[in-house]
């Protein structure tokens, strides 16, 4: 398996930059999930890597070589990449067997495919036609033809994105089950980042055209490098605070911080005084207990969205605690009900970014 | 800079989007200029016309269209063009109704009987019906005639958009309300306008285009009198006037297409689940249905093959044409195959051009070629023959290429509309896909796009060699010297008033024409109906 190395790579369609630079590494054997909101460049940057489109600058490199540069092009058909579009794009003319023998030198064309169809758990159904398997199936399909070819990396276009929600928990275990037994590299690109988070080894954020941050999971989700990744991995409150030493002043208490070691890595102006900042504080970081207790602040509670084994509460903190709305996970048994008045703790060190 | 990303294909990028073309790296500039030539071809008789008519000069021209001629034949032309088109509108729309969403007892026979008559020309329908009985003729004639011979043409696309439409906007409607017959006409038949628009347009651009049939049965419209002042009198200028016009006519028609397609922008919400709409209880109706369609097939169908039938047996065996109708029947075929390959390839490039590279210029080329609907065969006849004997210096004056070249051009949409319909059946992520598993373009060519996109190449095929093998009116005026077709062999007959000898040969254009007629009908049926309309 091989490390692919993206460095600087541009394009724009006219006038409209879609990629500005990006910069990612995937190490071999690794899965990268890239996510970003739509529009933001992932489907791009896939055809780029598979090599239908050119780049307009930078360079891919697979295994230290490079396939696409300033001298260098690979066609699409000599890159090794197997590539798993959308809605799997399985050939509606030619039966499982024929699909994922597709890419098979001619010999091995009528009898090759049996291994990798045992492997996605679709042996049996060879002779089928594409329109005769479930949405899920297609998709397990679709990831067999890209294996057969032992491909150097493997590229996932938001495959679960047409398979509905039971469907799609299953099927995502079962590739990445899949995938892990063919040890392959892989980069999947999805708009989920619920996908990202729960599937990825690495997950790297695409925004305007640059990757503003590739991390493990737990980094990315505690340590979001700023406010933008913060909501869009998981549910965030940013409140106002007042950076002392290694406590931040807020509407609710005098909190501990975590990653100073982070920004001071970074040679920040080092803490000459008290200086405003934004807090992070995800939704269970903070705990809900009766109003006036021991809690810092109180607020009252505006809508509880019940999820089973969790309820999402929104809760409007007081006027004397500034009136702002904060957003709490709490367990799914915990009883809640609008109207009520409650306190809010905060129970864990937080991140905070310089305002 | 390095890299070389022209304007152009950074444009086309962009608006393709994640479609992205794979066969990029083909210069589209190939492409573009293949199909330039293809539409310049197809532009040829229109400009040819308009040359014809300066040779006249247009005061001369001008005093021709404005005559009391004129005024009677736009007369005859439009009032038969709305009475058979709302017939037919009528006709089809329930016959497609009855066959697609109601309990009635054997549809799948009935969905084959009921487009039969597609296959037989109008002309010969005419001879049926006129040979059989005098009174069949003028405009109640003309009427009768040419909704048999027509009203497939509206039963196809409506029973299309029946078999694809949503049939939860049905079930919405009644549990909004409204009752069956209201759910019927602000639904059902809502869901199918589009369907039903286009087929009425075709069904007028259809009778614009006629002359067979109106000449046997003596009624008299803007293509009778331009053979007549062309092929009879020599009067160029007249015949000019009057194509003119007739051209006109076309394009007024044509422009209706728009409005057709506003309004027919069927949707489906969700994924395109395959759910049968629940059939319609006939019950006491049965009967009547049954009756109706009976009557249809009999009147549309039973009348020409039995006239057919019946004059060879009442000629008895005196006149055995075995040869010629042999001969004739081999000239059909070959002209026809010719012209069938030689429009489906044309057909091609233009195709490609539009979908692959989706950028507005392309696609108003596209869309411009669909205007040689506008011109009839006679109009596109009359301008190749006359340019070629008069400014050409007689290349190709009269010859097989030049008759292959006419049918082309005349056919030309036809083909267009299946390639085009087949390419979208072939995205190009599976290209993209078969090349990122190792295969070479030639290859991906061979074992992706050719297989994909062959059976509406042989639907292009088969829908021009059949409109080639029916077709009467440019072959009567370029037919080579000395050769026969059997629709122009049929024509001599008949004018002579040899029914006994005309018949066989009509006889052999049904049969001839029914095998490609069959092949369409299984393509049409397996195409998903918004890639086949949707042009």
């Amino acid at each position: 398996m091989s490390e692919l190395q993206i460095t600087d790579l541009h394009k724009s369609y006219g006038a409209h930059p879609v990629l500005a630079g990006v910069e990612l590494t995937v190490p071999a054997g690794s899965l990268t999930a890239i996510v970003g909101p739509s529009g933001s460049g992932k489907t791009t940057l896939l055809r780029l890597l598979a090599g239908f489109q050119r780049p307009d600058r930078g360079t891919i490199a697979i295994a230290g070589r490079t396939i696409d540069g300033e001298r260098e092009f690979v066609p699409a058909e000599r890159r090794r990449i197997g590539y798993v579009p959308q809605e799997g794009a399985l050939f509606p003319h030619l039966t499982v067997q024929a699909n994922v023998a597709f890419g098979l030198p001619r010999a091995r064309r009528r009898n090759g495919a049996g291994d990798l169809l045992e492997m996605v758990g679709l042996a049996g159904l060879e002779r089928r036609y594409p329109h005769q398997l479930s949405g899920g199936q297609q998709q397990r399909v679709a990831l067999a033809r890209a294996l057969a070819v032992d491909p150097q990396i493997v590229l996932l276009d938001e495959p679960f994105a047409s398979l509905d929600a039971h469907l799609r928990a299953s099927v995502r275990e079962d590739v990445n089950t899949i995938l892990d037994k063919a040890d392959a590299t892989t980069v999947l690109v999805t708009h989920d980042q619920d996908e990202a988070l729960s599937l990825a080894d690495r997950v790297a954020v695409l925004r305007d055209g640059r990757i503003v941050q590739c991390a493990t999971p737990s980094d990315l989700y505690t340590r979001p490098v700023d406010q933008e990744v913060a909501r869009f991995i998981g549910k965030a409150n940013v409140i106002d605070g007042v950076l002392d030493g290694d406590h931040v002043q807020t509407q609710l208490g005098n909190l501990p911080v975590t990653g100073q070691e982070l920004r001071s890595s970074r040679k920040r102006p080092s803490s000459t005084g008290p200086r405003p900042v934004s807090v992070l504080i995800r939704p269970e970081q903070i705990e809900l207990g009766s109003a006036g207790e021991e809690s810092a602040a109180t607020g009252r509670i505006v809508r509880a969205g019940y999820h089973g084994h969790e309820s999402l509460v929104d809760v409007r903190l007081g006027p004397e605690h500034g009136g702002q709305l904060l957003v709490v996970r709490v367990p799914g048994g915990t009883h809640v009900s609008p109207g009520e008045r409650v306190g809010l703790t905060v129970c864990d060190a937080v991140l905070t970014w310089p305002a | 800079m390095a890299r070389p990303v022209t304007a152009g294909q950074a444009e086309r990028s962009a608006t393709v989007g994640r479609m992205a073309p794979a066969l990029r790296a083909q210069a589209p500039w190939r492409l573009l200029a293949i199909s330039l030539a293809v539409a310049l071809v197809l532009v040829l008789p229109l400009a040819f016309l308009l040359l014809q008519a300066s040779d006249a000069g247009a005061g001369t021209i001008a005093h021709l269209i404005f005559r009391s001629l004129t005024a009677t034949l736009l007369w005859n032309t439009v009032r038969l063009i709305v009475v058979v088109t709302l017939l037919c509108a009528i006709i089809g729309t329930v016959t497609a109704w009855l066959i697609e969403r109601t309990s009635l007892p054997g549809r799948r026979f009935w969905a084959v009987l009921v487009v039969v008559p597609l296959a037989i020309p109008d002309f010969v329908v005419s001879f049926g019906w006129a040979s059989l009985s005098t009174s069949v003729q003028g405009f109640r004639g003309a009427v009768l005639v040419m909704t048999l011979a027509v009203y497939p043409l509206v039963y196809l696309p409506v029973a299309a958009s029946f078999r694809n439409a949503d049939p939860g906007q049905e079930e919405v409607a009644r549990s909004l309300g409204a009752g069956r017959l209201a759910t019927f006409w602000r639904i059902t038949i809502g869901q199918a306008r589009g369907a039903i628009l286009g087929g009425c347009l075709l069904v007028a651009l259809v009778i614009l285009a006629e002359y067979g049939a109106f000449e046997i049965l003596g009624y008299q419209t803007f293509t009778t009198e331009i053979f007549t002042e062309f092929g009879i009198s020599f009067n160029v200028p007249a015949a000019s006037a009057l194509s003119l016009v007739l051209v006109l006519l076309g394009l007024i028609v044509l422009s209706g297409e728009g409005l057709a397609r506003g309004r027919g922008r069927v949707s489906r919400s969700g994924p395109l689940a395959q759910r049968i709409a629940e059939r319609q209880r006939l019950g006491a109706w049965t009967p009547v249905a049954l009756a109706g369609l009976g009557l249809l097939v009999g009147l549309a169908l039973g009348v020409p093959v039995g006239a057919a039938v019946y004059w060879i047996l009442e000629s008895g065996r005196g006149y055995l044409t075995g040869v010629s109708l042999l001969d004739a029947g081999w000239h059909t075929a070959l002209y026809s195959g010719i012209a069938a390959a030689l429009t489906t390839l044309m057909a091609l490039p233009v195709a490609l051009l539009a979908l692959r590279h989706s950028k507005r210029a392309y696609q108003l080329l596209e869309r411009g070629t669909y205007l040689v609907l506008a011109m009839p065969g006679l109009v596109i006849a009359l301008a190749l023959s006359y340019f070629t004997e008069r400014d050409a210096n007689g290349f190709l004056y009269q010859s097989a290429p030049l008759l292959i070249i006419a049918y082309a051009i005349l056919f030309f949409p036809l083909a267009l509309v299946c390639v085009r319909a087949s390419l979208a059946q072939a995205p190009p992520d599976l290209e993209a896909v078969a090349r990122s598993l190792g295969q070479r373009r030639l290859a991906v060519l061979g074992r992706v796009t050719l297989p994909l996109i062959g059976p509406g190449l042989a639907a292009g095929f088969c829908l021009v060699f059949l409109s080639a093998v029916t077709e009467l009116t440019a072959t009567l005026i370029l037919i080579p010297t000395g050769v026969q077709t059997l629709s122009t062999q049929f024509w001599a007959y008949e004018q002579n008033l040899a029914y006994g000898q005309a018949a066989p040969f009509a006889l052999a254009i049904i049969v001839i024409a029914a095998v490609p007629s069959y092949v369409l009908g299984r393509f049409f049926d397996r195409l998903p109906s918004r890639a086949a309309f949707a042009r």
